[in-house]
């Protein structure tokens, strides 16, 4: 079983990331579930949502607390929550930044964390350009498939068409792309420097 | 066919495919995904044959739907929590009457302190209203029966 959870705000759209992972995974034929833990919130508040993808049916109902990958939508969370509870040393990690990881001064939160399983993608810029709205998700789980392979490019495509009206869709399919192509690109780049 | 959609969803679905007549909800979360997905299906008339009607209240819309299933009509709401408290004195006329309403509880905490976590306070405070309650569990098919595998699509 491969399980993810997604840090991020109220209204950033935490809860339709993880729908449409799961939903993308169902595409595949997989069994997935997908649902958001949060009280009464807000816009801004601390949100996260959950996804559990497997070959077999999924039992499981409880919050992710031991994830395979990570994802922060919104990096000024990095200090106020517990975002690496339960991550194992092996994790991936997304985190929606412009900056670099020593910028955000989680070097030391890592701890020896496996470099490699660590991406940074600027995925606000680049849904501002592509969406023109600030929303990053369909960027980031663009981003999430060139760094895990947990599902494919195509059938996360199929799920945001599935999610948005033919237009937004295509916009967020234009997002999720050059996302998953910066990281393929990074990824090929730390390939060829070792 | 299998489908991954949102539990509320695949609840709005399900009750349309039972063919209502009329619903009536004032929306509560965890609730409001069922009646928003009914009042759109009954708007672009996939759901035909059916009025939707907005009420002010949790108390108003059982009371709609009292009035509705008294005339015949196959008659639907839903609610969660609170909004069940609100009902309550209709509740009771409803199974009094025996009037065979439907109505899809969608099991939040009772506050105070506010809360929208999932339990069972609302529901088992209405016990013993005379409805008969069907509790749905997590698992498709219930637990140990083999899962139906994926056609391939």
């Amino acid at each position: 079983m491969f399980q993810v959870r997604i840090h991020g705000r109220g209204g950033q759209g935490v809860v339709t990331a993880a729908e449409l992972l799961s939903v993308a995974a169902f595409e595949e034929g997989k069994h997935a579930q997908a649902f958001p833990s949060f009280g009464s919130e807000r816009m801004g508040a601390p949100v996260m949502a959950f996804v559990r993808i497997d070959d077999r049916p999924i039992r499981l109902r409880e919050p992710v607390t031991r994830p395979d990958a990570l994802i922060v939508q919104d990096p000024t969370l990095l200090h106020q929550v517990d975002l690496f509870a339960g991550f194992p040393a092996e994790g991936y990690l997304l985190i929606n930044t412009g900056r670099s990881l020593a910028d955000l001064g989680i070097e030391s939160l890592l701890g020896r964390h496996a470099e490699e399983n660590i991406v940074t993608v600027p995925a606000t810029e680049i849904a501002t350009r592509a969406i023109g709205r600030p929303l990053p998700n369909a960027a980031l789980l663009g981003a999430f498939v060139a760094l895990t392979g947990g599902v494919r490019l195509e059938s996360l495509e199929v799920a945001i068409r599935r999610k948005f009206a033919a237009k937004v869709a295509e916009a967020n399919i234009a997002a999720a792309r050059e996302a998953y192509g910066a990281v393929m690109d990074k990824e090929a780049g730390s390939v060829e420097a070792n | 066919m299998w489908k991954q959609i949102e539990g509320s969803r695949a609840v709005a679905e399900t009750v349309a495919l039972c063919r209502p007549e009329v619903i009536c909800a004032y929306p509560i979360t965890p609730q409001t995904h069922i009646v928003e997905g009914l009042a759109e299906m009954v708007r672009t008339g996939e759901l035909a044959d059916c009025e939707f009607i907005n009420v002010e209240s949790e108390f108003a819309a059982l009371s709609v739907a009292i009035g509705s299933s008294a005339t015949g009509a196959r008659s639907y709401t839903a609610t969660a929590s609170q909004g069940l408290l609100f009902m309550a004195e209709a509740v009771y006329n409803a199974s009094g009457l025996g009037l065979p309403i439907v109505m899809t509880i969608g099991n939040r905490a009772i506050g105070a302190p506010i809360n929208i976590w999932n339990d069972h306070s609302d529901s088992m405070s209405m016990r013993d209203a005379g409805w008969i309650q069907s509790l749905c569990r997590h698992e498709p098919g219930g637990g140990g029966s083999p899962y139906p595998r994926f056609p391939s699509r």
